[in-house]
């Protein structure tokens, strides 16, 4: 069973086992076994929920967002960025598999209190180490980043697809997200959080995000 | 690190049911309007004439769909999804699924109901299992005859039960829960094993057989699980089908096994059907009562699609072997004495 599960994991998430290697990569599912067993019933998603695993482990503390510095970095650097890069590679299997809108039509911004609907298969996620940009030719991983990176990952022609975005819009999406609020709201939280926003520049941003088909129209 | 889903699972968009996949795997021919799931079981358990040309699946599988769904003639007359494979699921996963459904009959096959568990049923699972088979209008669910959860995690194996009578009543019970709840036919499947479970209170046929009689659910006669068990636990397993009820059999599955020692396989669906397996399949057929799909069931190392064709041919060759054989090898008070035998069974109705 065990070994069905690492090669799966293994299958799923193929920057990791290259950059990890098989000995640990299997030592890490191992614990994860061990540890926090598979909770889900569907074997597709057993790489994620590994992977989150992993990064809950092994990730460094990330904080409101913006002008975030680690000052402590972890000892263990090349663990941190693998748990990152196992963590941005589940989240591309999860974009894939996510499931389609109820009314998959991407739209021109239409109005200004607009509710804010992000497709199914959008993802948020934030990386100290450029995971994103790793890919199979690298011959060694990237260094830690100055700053973390907002990576919006989502679904474009059935492929998963990522952009790094400004903090403040990466946490506008967040906060629409969790409270199903609409944009007037979130643009109020981000003024509590941060004195000033630059309005225009969100909405900007946000028409661009409406044309990627990563925010939806309204209902 | 933070991370947040933007939106949560949606619902699948609702689909029309198209066909009655019950009839068109067992005689070939169109549809009609809906029919009742008595008389779609009927249908399964050979009460139609019987047909000669066989009905083979594959089982549909990402790696391999692209080239399925692409191939312009095919021996492919339906094929298994798992359902947990597509719950919950969209894009290109989905996507291909539907263009599978367009173009041939769908089984589902799952692979983590937990049917013999000891843990309580997951109603939401069941719930969302029932909306999945009724847009894929599929005829019949089957199972393993297994448990695959423990109170702390999914196993993703399929783990042997003890063959004693309590677990034949546990089972037995819900089987019937799981099958009232999705509301159509079910079928179990012989699982494969490379240890057994105590305590020993019976046979394995005898298990399978009282599971059935007392849950009244039809069989998923697996011939290659049959045969890895033979070798790994020594019978026969020719005895093995002659003690099961095959009167119960919508439907077979065969595969490949992976040999690591002498009297060691593992059911891995990972190499071609072999030898041995082709002639048990023969045997399965000679004593079964009707004429159940033959699925090909290929999840490891898959191969290209012409590889595949080779052995649904093999099967092929086989089915019609034994169909011919059948018409005209017995008479019709033979053949109508089977047919009899498999509708006086005390659990006839395959659906209540």
């Amino acid at each position: 069973m065990r070994a069905g599960i690492v090669s799966a994991v293994g299958d799923a998430l193929p920057l990791l086992r290259r950059f990890a290697g098989e000995t640990r990569l299997r030592r890490w599912v191992d614990a994860w076994l061990d540890k926090a067993p598979p909770q889900t019933r569907f074997y597709w998603r057993l790489p994620v929920e590994f992977a989150v695993w992993l990064s809950a482990c092994h990730s460094e503390p990330v904080s409101s967002g913006t002008k975030d510095r680690v000052k402590n970095p972890p000892k263990a650097v090349g663990t941190a960025c693998l748990s990152e890069l196992a963590h941005f590679e589940a989240m591309q299997l999860e974009v894939l598999n996510a499931p389609d809108p109820d009314s998959p039509s991407p739209c021109e911004h239409s109005g200004s209190d607009d509710i804010l609907r992000a497709h199914p298969s959008a993802r948020l996620g934030i990386y100290h180490y450029p995971v994103f940009r790793i890919d199979k030719k690298m011959k060694s991983l990237p260094a830690r980043g100055m700053e973390p990176s907002f990576v919006l990952l989502y679904r474009a022609n059935e492929a998963c697809r990522w952009l790094l975005l400004p903090p403040r819009v990466a946490q506008l999406l967040a906060q629409a997200a969790q409270n199903r609020g609409s944009l007037h709201e979130a643009l109020a939280f981000l003024r509590r959080l941060y004195g000033h926003v630059d309005e225009r520049f969100i909405r900007g941003e946000l028409i661009d995000l409406q044309r990627l088909g990563v925010l939806l129209s309204p209902d | 690190m933070l991370l947040r889903g933007l939106n949560p699972p949606r619902s699948f968009s609702v689909m029309k049911r198209k066909r009655s996949l019950a009839i068109e795997l067992q005689s070939g021919v169109k549809p009609g309007p809906p029919q009742s799931f008595a008389l779609r079981a009927n249908t399964l358990r050979g009460k139609k004439p019987p047909q000669s040309k066989p009905s083979l699946g594959l089982g549909f599988r990402l790696a391999l769909a692209e080239e399925l769904l692409a191939a312009k003639r095919t021996r492919v007359r339906f094929v298994e999804v798992a359902p947990e494979n597509y719950l919950g699921v969209g894009g290109r996963r989905r996507r291909l699924l539907d263009e599978a459904r367009e173009r041939w009959p769908v089984v589902c096959h799952g692979l983590c109901g937990d049917l013999a568990g000891a843990q309580p049923l997951d109603w939401d699972f069941i719930q969302q299992l029932k909306t999945f088979l009724r847009q894929t209008g599929v005829a019949w669910y089957s199972d393993h005859l297994c448990y695959t959860s423990t109170p702390r995690a999914h196993t993703h194996d399929l783990i042997p039960l003890p063959f004693c009578h309590r677990t034949v009543r546990q089972t037995a019970v819900r089987i019937r829960h799981v099958r009232e709840m999705l509301d159509i036919p079910m079928a179990v499947e012989n699982v494969s094993a490379t240890m057994r479970a105590v305590p020993h209170e019976m046979s394995e046929p005898e298990f399978i057989s009282a599971v059935a009689r007392e849950a009244d659910c039809q069989l998923l006669l697996d011939v290659n699980n049959i045969y890895v068990n033979a070798c790994n636990f020594g019978f026969d397993p020719k005895r093995f089908i002659d003690r099961l009820p095959l009167e119960r059999v919508v439907q077979i599955h065969i595969a490949g096994h992976d040999r690591r020692r002498p009297n060691l396989l593992i059911d891995d669906h990972g190499s071609p059907i072999a030898p041995p397996v082709y002639d048990l399949l023969r045997y399965a057929l000679r004593r079964l009562p009707q004429r159940p799909p033959v699925l090909l069931e290929r999840d490891n190392n898959i191969p290209p699609l012409p590889q595949l064709e080779e052995e649904l041919d093999r099967l092929n060759e086989i089915c019609r072997e034994v169909y011919a054989h059948d018409d005209t090898g017995r008479s019709d008070t033979q053949r109508q004495a089977t047919v009899d035998h498999a509708r006086s069974t005390p659990s006839a109705a395959i659906c209540r």
